[in-house]
C-alpha cells in the first residue's frame, strides 16, 4: 500500500494495561463485583468462585483487580492462570495458602488431570485452614466441570458461586470508551456504535479491536473516525 | 522488616512489567531487609525458579541503581518471613495443616504438640439428622471413652456430609475432658508428606516417634493412601502400635473400607475391626434445620419457607447448601432487601436452573435401569413382571422426590400411566425401604448417583 510509505513505525509500546475495579464495567455484575472487593479488602467471603463459559465477560480482569487492590492494602497475593501452569508439576500449587491472597484463573484446565484435581483440592483443604482467600474462576459452574474427585467438586462451591453476566451495548460501549481513556485514545460515540454493530460484540474481540485501531491510529498519526476503522479493518481482511 | 528500598524498588518494577507479571511474580512474595542484605521469599519452588530465572537480575539492578550502592545482596528463598525458610519436618507438617493455625502463626516453642482441631467444630454445632446420628452418637461415645468404645471408628460417607465435623467435635471433646491429651488431626495428604520430609530428612525415626506418641489419631480421607505403598506400610505400623497401647484412631473415608481400592488387604481389613458406620446425605428436614443453624451463626434471619426451598433444591452435600445460603445473604447483603422466598428465587435463578436441568425424569429411568440391568423401555413397557415392576416404582419414586413435576407429568412420562399409579409406586417404595433393607441400600445409592 503507498500509504504505509508514510505511516510511521509505532513504537512497540503501549500503556501499561492496568486491571483494576476502575477500570471494569460491572453491568449486571455488580453483586459479583462488590463480593470480589470484598474478598481482596480481607472483609467478605473467603473464597468466591465466578464462572462464565463465553469469554470477555471479565474473569481475568476481576481476578486480577483483586490482586492489586488487596496489594494496595499490603496484602501479599498471587494470580495463577491454570493454562500456563498446567504443564508444570502440580506442585505449583505447594505453599501457597502462605499468601494472603490467591487468584487461580480458569480452573477447569485441572479437570481431567488425577494430580492437579488432588493438588487443587489439597490446596483448598490448606487455605481453608489458613488466612488465605481464594478466588477461583472457571467456564462453567462446578458442577459441570469435568472433575473426577468429588471431594474436589465439592469444595469448588464451598463458598458463593457466581456468574459473569454478559453486559448490554451501552455497558459495552462504555467498557470500550473507558479502555481508550486509559490509552490515551479518543474514542467517540458514534465510532464504538460502529464497532458494536459491525463486528463479533464479545468484549474480548472488541478490545482487540480497539488495540488494533490503538497501534494503526499511532502509526498514521490519526484520530478514530468511522472512516479510518472502515479503512483498517478493511486492511486487514 | 522493610524499609523503603523494596517498596521504591516495586514501584520501579510495575513501570516495567506487566500487571500480570506483578500479580503472579512479584506479588507474591514476601520481602526481609537487613541491612545490605534483602531476602525475598518465595511460596513455593515453582515461583522462586522462575524469579530467579527472569526477574532476579532485573530487580538487583534496580535496588543497586535506587540505594546508589553495588553491595546490595539480593538472596531468594522459599518460605515467609515469618517463618524459618526450611523448618523441621515436624514442624512443617504440625503447622502447615490445621485448621485454626495459620501457617504464618508462630509456635509456641513450649507447645508440645499441635492438635489441627478447629474449636468451631463441635456436637452442639452438629445438625443431627436420621442420616447421621448413628455417627454422631458412635462420635460422642468414643469422645467419652477413647480407646475403648470402638477402635477405630471409621465413618465413612459421600463428599461434604460432615464426617470432618465429627472428627473435630470428638478431638474437640478429648480436649476438654483431658487438655493434656495428645490427640492430633490430620489430613491423610499431611500424614503422606509429613513422611516424605522426613525421609528426605533422615527423620523417620522421628516420625515413628511423633506418630506412636498419641493419644489418638484422627485422619481425615483415607481414601487418599490408596497406592501409596510406603506410606500405608509406615501407617500400618503406626496403625498397630497405637492400638496395641489402646490409643485411639478415627478415620474417614468416603467409602466403606473394604471398597477402597488400591489400598493394601491387611489395611482394609484392618479398617473394619472397629465400627464402620456410614453417614447418608441429610434428609429435607436435616438440610432445612442445618440451614437455619448456619444463618442463625451468621445472625441472619432466614425464613423457614427459603430454606425450605433452597433445601428441596439441593440434595447432595453441606457444602454445597452453605453455598447457596451464603449467595442470598450477600445479595441481600448488598441490595438492603429482605430475604423472601421470591428474593431468594432470584438470587438463585442460575442456579436453580441448572439444578432442574441436571435431575430429569429420563435422567433417573437411565440410572436405575443401568443399576437394575434392564433397559429403560422396560420401566416404559406394559410389563408387569417383579424384575421390572420395583426398578419402575423405584424410578417413580425418585422421580417424585428429585424433580418438581406433577404425579400426573410424572405418569405420562412412564409409558402414559395414571397418576394414581405413580402415587401407589411412591407409597410402595416408601413402605419396602422400612421393612426391606436391600430396597432402602437400592434407594439410597440411587440418590446418592443422581444428587451427585
Amino acid at each position: 500500500m503507498q500509504s504505509s510509505v508514510f505511516r510511521q513505525l509505532p513504537l512497540s509500546f503501549t500503556p501499561r494495561e492496568v486491571f483494576s475495579f476502575d477500570s471494569y464495567v460491572a453491568g449486571e455484575n455488580h453483586l459479583a463485583v462488590a463480593m470480589v472487593r470484598q474478598l481482596a479488602a480481607g472483609t467478605g467471603e473467603k473464597q468466591l468462585y465466578l464462572w462464565s463459559s463465553q469469554r470477555g465477560r471479565g474473569k481475568s480482569h476481576l481476578l486480577q483487580a483483586a490482586c492489586h487492590l488487596a496489594a494496595e492494602h499490603g496484602a501479599v497475593v498471587c494470580y495463577l492462570p491454570a493454562a500456563a501452569i498446567i504443564a508444570q508439576a502440580a506442585d505449583c500449587l505447594d505453599g501457597l495458602e502462605q499468601l494472603d491472597l490467591l487468584c487461580l484463573d480458569d480452573v477447569q484446565w485441572f479437570a481431567g488431570h488425577a494430580d492437579w484435581e488432588v493438588a487443587l483440592f489439597n490446596l483448598i483443604n490448606r487455605v481453608r485452614a489458613s488466612d488465605c482467600c481464594l478466588l477461583l474462576s472457571a467456564n462453567q459452574v462446578p458442577e459441570n466441570l469435568t472433575v473426577q474427585l468429588a471431594d474436589l467438586r465439592s469444595r469448588l462451591v464451598w463458598g458463593p458461586v457466581f456468574q459473569l453476566q454478559a453486559l448490554s451495548d451501552a455497558d459495552k460501549r462504555a467498557a470500550l470508551q473507558t479502555r481508550a481513556q486509559l490509552r490515551g485514545l479518543e474514542l467517540p460515540g458514534n465510532v464504538a456504535e460502529y464497532l458494536l454493530r459491525h463486528y463479533p460484540r464479545d468484549l474480548f474481540a472488541l478490545f482487540e479491536r480497539l488495540d488494533a485501531l490503538d497501534t494503526a491510529a499511532m502509526a498514521m498519526q490519526r484520530k478514530l473516525t468511522i472512516p479510518f476503522v472502515k479503512t483498517v479493518f478493511s486492511q486487514s481482511l | 522488616m522493610s524499609t523503603a528500598l523494596w517498596p521504591n524498588c516495586l514501584q520501579r518494577l510495575e513501570q516495567v512489567l506487566s500487571d500480570q507479571q506483578l500479580n503472579t511474580w512479584i506479588r507474591p512474595l514476601q520481602v526481609r531487609e537487613e541491612h545490605q542484605h534483602i531476602t525475598l521469599f518465595a511460596p513455593n519452588r515453582f515461583v522462586l525458579d522462575w524469579v530467579k530465572k527472569n526477574f532476579q537480575q532485573q530487580i538487583s539492578g534496580i535496588l543497586s541503581e535506587i540505594s546508589a550502592q553495588e553491595d546490595i545482596q539480593l538472596s531468594l528463598e522459599i518460605g515467609s518471613q515469618e517463618l524459618p525458610a526450611n523448618p523441621a519436618p515436624a514442624v512443617v507438617a504440625a503447622s502447615s495443616n490445621g485448621f485454626n493455625f495459620s501457617s504464618s502463626t508462630p509456635r509456641p516453642p513450649t507447645t508440645p504438640i499441635e492438635h489441627n482441631l478447629n474449636p468451631g467444630f463441635t456436637f452442639d454445632s452438629f445438625v443431627e439428622g436420621k442420616s447421621n446420628q448413628l455417627a454422631r452418637a458412635a462420635s460422642m461415645q468414643v469422645a467419652e471413652n477413647p480407646g475403648k468404645a470402638y477402635n477405630p471408628l471409621f465413618l465413612y460417607g459421600g463428599v461434604g456430609l460432615g464426617k470432618t465435623h465429627l472428627m473435630h467435635a470428638l478431638g474437640n471433646t478429648m480436649l476438654q475432658t483431658r487438655p493434656d491429651a495428645r490427640v492430633v488431626y490430620l489430613h491423610s495428604e499431611r500424614f503422606v508428606g509429613h513422611m516424605i520430609k522426613s525421609l528426605q530428612h533422615n527423620a523417620i525415626d522421628a516420625f515413628k516417634q511423633h506418630y506412636r506418641s498419641l493419644d489418638a489419631l484422627l485422619i481425615d480421607d483415607i481414601q487418599f493412601f490408596a497406592g501409596k505403598e510406603r506410606s500405608q506400610e509406615e501407617f500400618f505400623h503406626t496403625f498397630n502400635a497405637l492400638l496395641e497401647g489402646g490409643r485411639q484412631i478415627v478415620l474417614t473415608c468416603d467409602r466403606y473400607p473394604k471398597e477402597v481400592e488400591g489400598l493394601e488387604e491387611r489395611l482394609r481389613s484392618r479398617f473394619g475391626w472397629g465400627l464402620p458406620v456410614c453417614i447418608e446425605p441429610p434428609e429435607l428436614e436435616t438440610r432445612v434445620a442445618i440451614l437455619q443453624k448456619k444463618a442463625g451463626e451468621a445472625s441472619v434471619e432466614f425464613p423457614n419457607e427459603v430454606a425450605f426451598f433452597i433445601a428441596k433444591r439441593i440434595r447432595s452435600n453441606i457444602r454445597e447448601l452453605e453455598g447457596a445460603m451464603r449467595r442470598v445473604m450477600a445479595t441481600a447483603n448488598f441490595t438492603g432487601k429482605p430475604i423472601t422466598l421470591e428474593f431468594a428465587k432470584e438470587a438463585l435463578r442460575d442456579l436453580i436452573a441448572l439444578q432442574d436441568r441436571t435431575i430429569t425424569i429420563d435422567n433417573i429411568q437411565k440410572t436405575v435401569a443401568e443399576y437394575y440391568k434392564i433397559r429403560s423401555s422396560d420401566l416404559l413397557s406394559s410389563r408387569r413382571s417383579r424384575s421390572i415392576t420395583r426398578p419402575r416404582q423405584m424410578a417413580m419414586a425418585l422421580s417424585k422426590e428429585l424433580t418438581n413435576h406433577s404425579l400426573p407429568e410424572i405418569g405420562e412420562a412412564f409409558g402414559g400411566r395414571d397418576h394414581t399409579t405413580v402415587l401407589h409406586g411412591c407409597r410402595k417404595i416408601a413402605e419396602l425401604r422400612d421393612s426391606d433393607s436391600r430396597i432402602h441400600e437400592d434407594y439410597k445409592n440411587m440418590m446418592r448417583i443422581l444428587s451427585n
